[in-house]
């Protein structure tokens, strides 16, 4: 389904040039509906092998698509060398992440291990995704922590219509597709397909830095220009750590603004070897005031002063998907 | 607050398979187009080395435009060993751009982590080739790299 939109409602978003949003005075996403749910510290365990849902996601009727679906995770067991297996899939469908075991070496209740991961899938209607785990071997009891799950619309899959070289887009080919709450701008012609999307930025510090304090120290600060505008943000982050001992942990927060938490993990690494580089990734949608916004990766030694902890290879990047409150 | 955009300024740039709409207000150009290149590769690939071996490349178009790109990749990964360790490089044009070393947990099991990065890039204008590569290192036994996806959008001239 098709629907012309009106080209008057077309406007820019934000302060100066350099915001790039297009919508129509209502709350469409510039690039597709951003479809995300997540369960911050809550907690969802078992102790069984059968499985249970960690968090699903229910759309409304999807224009047959390309569609980009994330999952991320943290997790922990209450046995040394535990495993949880975690399988991401279409209800009544295909996998889109066969199940994988994941396992961590400490016990302890503050522990939290990473797991995250991206694929393209072709959806169409009503669809509902669902992360589900189980605790492999019966022994112990297994637990998620933050599941997220996001779908945003990736590629049209209707036959493109021949592209005449040179020749610019017409207006009236730029269309409304979808219903109700999932509608897309999008070009309908000349080639089909086409989502136009909003402001992305990047803060990157691929560099050393290392503590032996219990008290958190920054590695790298990205803060956004004053001409930011306001929005709905995918937010993508990670680093790679070590840490001199096998034994205590490490923690490491990103925090906005230098109050709130939006990532926070404590790890005990396998291994005392700092030429380890364990990686740590997650993504977050949230909503961002206009301006400067201050992302910090802050890291810390639980124990304090008996180990160093590493940090390089960081990043935080952000890609606008909606308006604010979206 | 929002500011009509002049449609006189909607523009098309690229050419062949990499075609994209563009604002342009004379000072600034808006890339608007989604997604533009994607590969996977869902088998698990074993290596008892510490030689690489790629686990998964994408080349893009000769007609890619320069500008910014965002790059998503993820994979998982698993050894058999806790003295051996498993290194995953995920690089542009043969530049390591992004770098793992992890033992296995637990040790001597076979599990299989899922992680990847968001990563912006300059590029210019041409083909440009991203991939995914893996050794064992450290020890004996064998490093694994099992299902790997790699997104590739053009967001920003």
């Amino acid at each position: 389904m098709t629907a012309r939109f009106p080209v008057k409602h077309l406007a820019q978003g934000g302060a100066t040039l350099d915001k790039k949003l297009l919508h129509n005075g209502s709350l469409w996403a510039p690039h597709g509906e951003i479809l995300y749910v997540e369960t911050e510290g809550g907690i969802t365990n078992t102790s069984s092998v059968t499985p249970v849902t960690a968090r699903s996601l229910s759309t409304g009727v999807l224009p047959a698509g390309e569609y980009c679906v994330g999952w991320c995770f943290s997790y922990r067991h209450s046995v040394i060398n535990g495993n949880l297996e975690v399988r991401v899939f279409v209800s009544g469908g295909a996998d889109i992440m066969a199940s994988q075991d994941f396992s961590c070496k400490d016990t302890s209740v503050e522990q939290r291990w990473p797991g995250m991961g991206w694929r393209r899938v072709t959806l169409s209607g009503s669809t509902t995704i669902i992360m589900e785990f189980l605790n492999d071997g019966g022994v112990g009891t297994a637990y998620m922590y933050n599941r997220r799950l996001v779908v945003m619309r990736a590629e049209d899959v209707s036959a493109p219509v021949s592209v005449v070289a040179g020749r610019l887009p017409r207006l009236k080919n730029l269309g409304q597709s979808g219903a109700l709450d999932n509608q897309y701008l999008q070009w309908v012609a000349s080639p089909a397909g086409w989502f136009p999307h909003g402001f992305t930025g990047e803060g990157r510090d691929f560099s050393r830095s290392t503590t032996t304090s219990i008290t958190f120290q920054q590695h790298f600060r990205y803060s956004t220009p004053a001409s930011f505008p306001a929005g709905a943000y995918m937010i993508h982050m990670g680093f790679t750590w070590d840490r001199a001992s096998a034994s205590g942990d490490a923690e490491f927060r990103v925090q906005l603004n230098d109050t709130t938490d939006i990532e926070l993990r404590r790890i005990e690494a396998p291994s005392s070897d700092t030429a380890m580089r364990y990686t740590n990734p997650s993504f977050r949608l949230m909503s961002l005031v206009a301006g400067v916004n201050n992302f910090d990766l802050d890291f810390r030694d639980l124990n304090n002063f008996t180990a160093t902890v590493g940090v390089q290879s960081a990043y935080i990047s952000l890609e606008r998907v909606g308006d604010p409150g979206v | 607050m929002s500011l009509v955009l002049p449609l006189k300024n909607l523009r098309r740039d690229g050419a062949g398979a990499y075609q994209f709409p563009v604002w342009d207000d004379g000072a600034s150009e808006w890339v608007a187009n989604g997604w533009v290149e994607y590969a996977e590769d869902l088998g698990v690939d074993t290596n008892t080395t510490t030689s690489y071996v790629t686990k998964i490349t994408k080349t893009t178009s000769a007609s890619a435009p320069a500008g910014v790109y965002l790059v998503t990749y993820s994979h998982s990964w698993s050894s058999n060993l806790a003295a051996s360790s498993t290194d995953v490089q995920f690089r542009v044009d043969s530049t390591e751009e992004y770098f793992i070393r992890q033992h296995t947990v637990p040790s001597g099991a076979t599990n299989q982590p899922r992680v990847g990065a968001t990563l912006e890039f300059t590029l210019t204008s041409g083909a440009h080739t991203f991939d995914i590569r893996f050794r064992r290192n450290l020890g004996t036994g064998w490093a694994q790299v099992g299902s790997s996806t790699i997104f590739i959008k053009w967001v920003r001239r």
